[in-house]
């Protein structure tokens, strides 16, 4: 009897909690598409089908994907810099032509192929946040890219600038503002700690910060809004993880766990 | 697939109305690759053969998410090894989940699991149970850019250890 007796408090408990806390402000994307590097992912990371599978979640508001120069100074997706280990090709995206890389697979369940920029879903992502993260440096060569080489690949995609789809240039180095600052997008700077991030966005003008959630503190996402600069924060696998990032709220949150961190908004 | 999902639910099935006996009733935790679940099952056995069916819950999503993840799950399991207190054999076992992800859309997304394994059972009245098992799972969601259903494949493994009471 006295067992009976716990068991409608215990069910009420389970099903009708709710939170109270509502984290709106902050947009969540896909990392890689669906997840970068997540066991639990159904498709590999920058494939069509992962990213596809992103914009299908009802409450994923963009992605995040990897870009590279192939041999023939196209975009690719694709976020490792060698291609040994994850594909059936190896070396660098740098190292093949459009041609050779139209055959290269990922070695995933699905087998999915490695896909251009120009081959995005364009439709999936209207009203969307797209980051591109562009690669600018090619391990194979040691050398930094041409950043004018982006350049003539973005004018090649009028969909990124067609106001339909809020586009996102995510930078690893400073060298390239100069050339990209006047273009249509923001630029984002991807920092490995948020001081040497902040020395950065006080000598270029980045419109914002991407950071690990590791990395930065609520304080610190307080003070870059308080000087008009954005703030991405990404490597969000759990709800724990998902719920202290909510909190400390970013304009953007690039998950890799996707289910669990909408649930979590 | 569709054929496969009727065959598991035949053989977990088929044995219930042959033989009137009590059940086992059984309480266990099981991992697969969407949560930890507790489980609360009934299995019937004879002969050689023991179904079982449960229900259970999500304990990640339901418990530290508070969003309701429930499950059930059939499993037809042949003990070809049947000693006094030691039972081992193969498992066949369905699984359904659900799982509302937005909370701002009724839309919830369903997952099917078809895995096989091993199990063992050990102990008379008193039984400890463990199952391990691999195989298929689908993911079924609403598209909301098509607005349609979709559905897509991948692996799935399934870890259960629990204790079952023999009436």
């Amino acid at each position: 009897m006295r067992f009976k007796f716990w068991i409608i408090p215990l069910s009420l408990f389970l099903v009708t909690c709710r939170k109270h806390e509502k984290y709106t402000a902050t947009k969540v994307l896909g990392h890689a598409g669906s997840g970068l590097q997540t066991k639990d992912a159904l498709f590999h990371d920058n494939s069509l089908e992962s990213i596809q599978y992103a914009l299908d979640i009802n409450g994923c508001e963009g992605v995040e994907i990897d870009v590279q120069l192939s041999a023939s100074n196209d975009l690719w997706l694709y976020h490792n810099t060698r291609l040994d280990g994850e594909t059936d090709q190896s070396g660098c995206i740098r190292g093949y032509t459009t041609e050779q890389l139209q055959n290269v697979k990922y070695k995933s369940l699905h087998r999915e192929k490695l896909i251009r920029l120009a081959q995005l879903p364009w439709e999936r992502l209207h009203q969307k946040t797209l980051l591109l993260d562009l690669r600018h440096y090619s391990e194979c060569s040691s050398e930094l890219e041409p950043v004018s080489e982006f350049i003539v690949q973005f004018e090649a995609s009028p969909e990124l600038s067609a106001g339909n789809i809020e586009t996102i240039l995510i930078l690893s180095t400073d060298s390239w503002v100069s050339a990209l600052e006047n273009g249509p997008f923001e630029l984002i700077y991807s920092a490995t700690t948020y001081a040497e991030g902040l020395k950065v966005l006080t000598a270029h003008p980045f419109d914002g910060l991407m950071i690990r959630n590791s990395e930065i503190t609520r304080e610190q996402v307080e003070d870059l809004h308080a000087i008009g600069k954005k703030v991405i924060i990404f490597e969000v696998r759990s709800a724990k993880g998902a719920r202290k990032a909510f909190r400390k709220a970013p304009d953007y949150l690039v998950a890799d766990n996707l289910e669990t961190t909408i649930i979590e908004k | 697939m569709r054929i496969i999902a009727v065959i598991c639910l035949c053989i977990t099935t088929a044995g219930w109305t042959q033989e009137k006996q009590h059940p086992d009733i059984g309480l266990g935790v099981r991992l697969n690759r969407m949560d930890y679940f507790l489980e609360a099952d009934a299995a019937f056995t004879r002969q050689r053969l023991a179904y079982t069916a449960g229900v259970g819950i999500g304990i990640g999503r339901t418990i530290f998410q508070t969003r309701f993840y429930p499950e059930v799950r059939f499993t037809a399991n042949y003990q070809p090894i049947q000693r006094k207190a030691f039972a081992f054999g193969p498992v066949l076992s369905l699984g359904i989940s659900a799982l509302r992800i937005n909370s701002q859309s009724s839309r919830v997304n369903w997952w099917q699991e078809y895995t096989v394994g091993y199990g063992l059972t050990v102990g008379n009245r008193l039984k400890l149970v463990q199952r391990t098992e691999i195989g298929p799972m689908a993911e079924t969601y609403h598209s909301a850019y098509l607005n349609r259903l979709r559905t897509a494949w991948t692996w799935t493994y399934s870890l259960q250890i629990g204790l079952r009471y023999a009436f």
